[in-house]
């Protein structure tokens, strides 16, 4: 089944469509980019399919189902600067709170869930992290704990927003290198970026996306 | 230091500061993070309407549900207010605020009693807790502790991360009310004990000294509640022997309220002495090297 099937979708905040008219199609185990300018939409669309923004026309389906019924099948990564680094938690905690949802309102963190956690953040090269603040981690290593924290959920359709500002090369590397990993896996994955040369060399396909909307 | 604690009236106040720092202490922390002081203070101010009608309509036994009543109302209009950023958290708070607290002062200026009544409700009356008020503060207590064990984990979340929280699933407007009646119900716990204007001081003075030493939630929880223990204790006894072996006057919750500030600004010292060597380690390390 599709991943992530758009037809015709315009997206906004409000009621104000912020992009419109967009066609995607994204299947288990592809890497499509999202390509632009700042302001073009390609935030509004990858929060549109978790219900962040929107869907104002058009038909959104995850695995076959509108975005509110398909949220624990998508994992969803924001853009690290939109974070207060002075908040009281550590990468591991943070790491942690992807599986909130599974754990549910009444059962205590299990040993399972500290494990999966640690294990996600070894995944992205911070194993050894796990007990600092992570405001005292470099913004790069704060996206790749974010990564971490949406692994853990064990999305099978991964959304990331600007996953490459402002980080540096080892910590670029470690994300795509854990990408290629997800993907090689079976599961989905759309990001955004305004980076075209590294979109071209990294995913599968490439959409391209300019001012649309009215 | 144990002696004043078999007195009837001080042992009541003792438990009565106990079942205050098991729930404020974890509950500041949540205020902390999701930057709720001023909220928490204007809870503290629209109760004031609640306690006058009820005292009018109840005598002392009617502040505990008229504080209730404004508490869970104000929580809603605050949470409904703010919902969607129709206004900013803080104009929408003032007016809240102010609204309700010049119709307790009109209430309660229309009585005789105006001073004494007035500097009850504001200050509370710590050393006069009865029996009946700490079992309705323990039910009270656990009922908190019951709603917040279930709701911490998302309400961090949602603190730190709207988006991802919304991403998850969960509902942050609910999540905000869930935060707000809390909040709510502990002003309400503490409102006769401490009265509506210090009990702002139990919620965000432990967790503000906590978070100079900690990074972690749950330690910042400890160790707000073990501030406020501290406090009480101490604040409690100072208060007994200023007044019993010196006949000097000192009031008990603003004792402990201003051991509270004490210890704040020993942690802020000591947090500071504590970065300033790290940095002075870290140059010599890099001085050697």
């Amino acid at each position: 089944m599709t991943a992530l099937h758009y037809t015709g979708v315009s997206a906004g905040y409000r009621g104000a469509p912020v992009v419109a008219g967009v066609d995607l199609e994204v299947g288990p185990g592809r890497k499509l980019a999202l390509v632009g300018p700042n302001g073009a939409g390609k935030s509004t669309l990858i929060k549109s399919a978790v219900g962040l923004a929107e869907v104002l026309a058009g038909t959104a389906r995850i695995f076959g189902r509108s975005p509110a019924r398909a949220r624990e099948l998508c994992g969803y990564v924001p853009q690290v600067g939109d974070l207060d680094a002075d908040f009281p938690v550590t990468a591991g905690q943070v790491v942690l709170m992807g599986r909130y949802r599974r754990i549910g309102w009444f059962r205590p963190t299990g040993a399972a869930d500290r494990r999966a956690a640690r294990e996600a953040l070894g995944q992205v090269g911070l194993g050894e992290q796990a007990g600092r603040p992570f405001g005292l981690l470099s913004g790069g290593q704060r996206q790749r704990v974010l990564l971490a924290r949406a692994i853990v959920a064990e999305p099978r359709l991964l959304l990331l927003d600007e996953p490459f500002n402002g980080v540096d090369a080892v910590s670029q590397d470690a994300i795509l290198s854990v990408l290629r990993e997800l993907t090689a896996a079976g599961a989905a994955l759309v990001l955004s970026t305004h980076d075209a040369r590294l979109a071209g060399d990294f995913a599968d396909s490439v959409c391209l996306i300019d001012k649309t909307a009215p | 230091m144990i002696e004043p604690f078999t007195v009837p009236f001080m042992g009541r106040a003792l438990a009565e500061i106990v079942l205050l720092a098991v729930i404020c202490g974890p509950v500041g922390v949540l205020v902390l993070v999701r930057k709720l002081s001023f909220v928490s203070d204007a809870l503290t101010h629209t109760v004031f309407p609640g306690v006058v009608v009820g005292f009018l309509a109840g005598g002392l036994d009617g502040i505990f549900l008229g504080a209730l009543v404004a508490a869970l109302l104000t929580a809603v209009v605050l949470t409904l207010l703010t919902r969607r950023g129709a206004l900013s958290d803080d104009a929408s708070t003032a007016v809240v605020l102010t609204a309700m607290f010049s119709v307790g002062v009109v209430l309660v200026s229309r009585r005789s009693s105006y001073t004494s009544d007035l500097t009850s409700f504001l200050f509370g009356r710590l050393l006069t807790v009865t029996m009946q008020q700490i079992a309705e503060t323990a039910a009270l207590a656990a009922l908190i502790l019951a709603v917040l064990a279930a709701g911490a984990r998302a309400m961090l979340l949602r603190a730190f991360d709207p988006a991802a929280a919304t991403a998850a699933g969960y509902r942050v407007f609910w999540l905000d009310l869930w935060l707000n009646v809390i909040v709510a119900l502990v002003v309400v716990a503490a409102v006769r004990a401490v009265g509506t204007i210090l009990v702002v001081a139990l919620l965000i003075v432990p967790a503000a000294a906590a978070r100079l030493v900690s990074h972690r939630p749950m330690v910042m929880a400890l160790t707000g509640t073990g501030l406020i223990l501290l406090a009480g204790w101490t604040g409690l006894l100072a208060s007994w022997y200023a007044s019993v072996e010196h006949g000097i006057a000192l009031a008990s919750a603003s004792g402990v309220v201003l051991l509270l500030v004490a210890g704040y600004l020993m942690l802020l010292v000591l947090s500071l002495v504590r970065v300033r060597s790290l940095a002075r380690i870290r140059s010599l390390a890099r001085v050697r090297s």
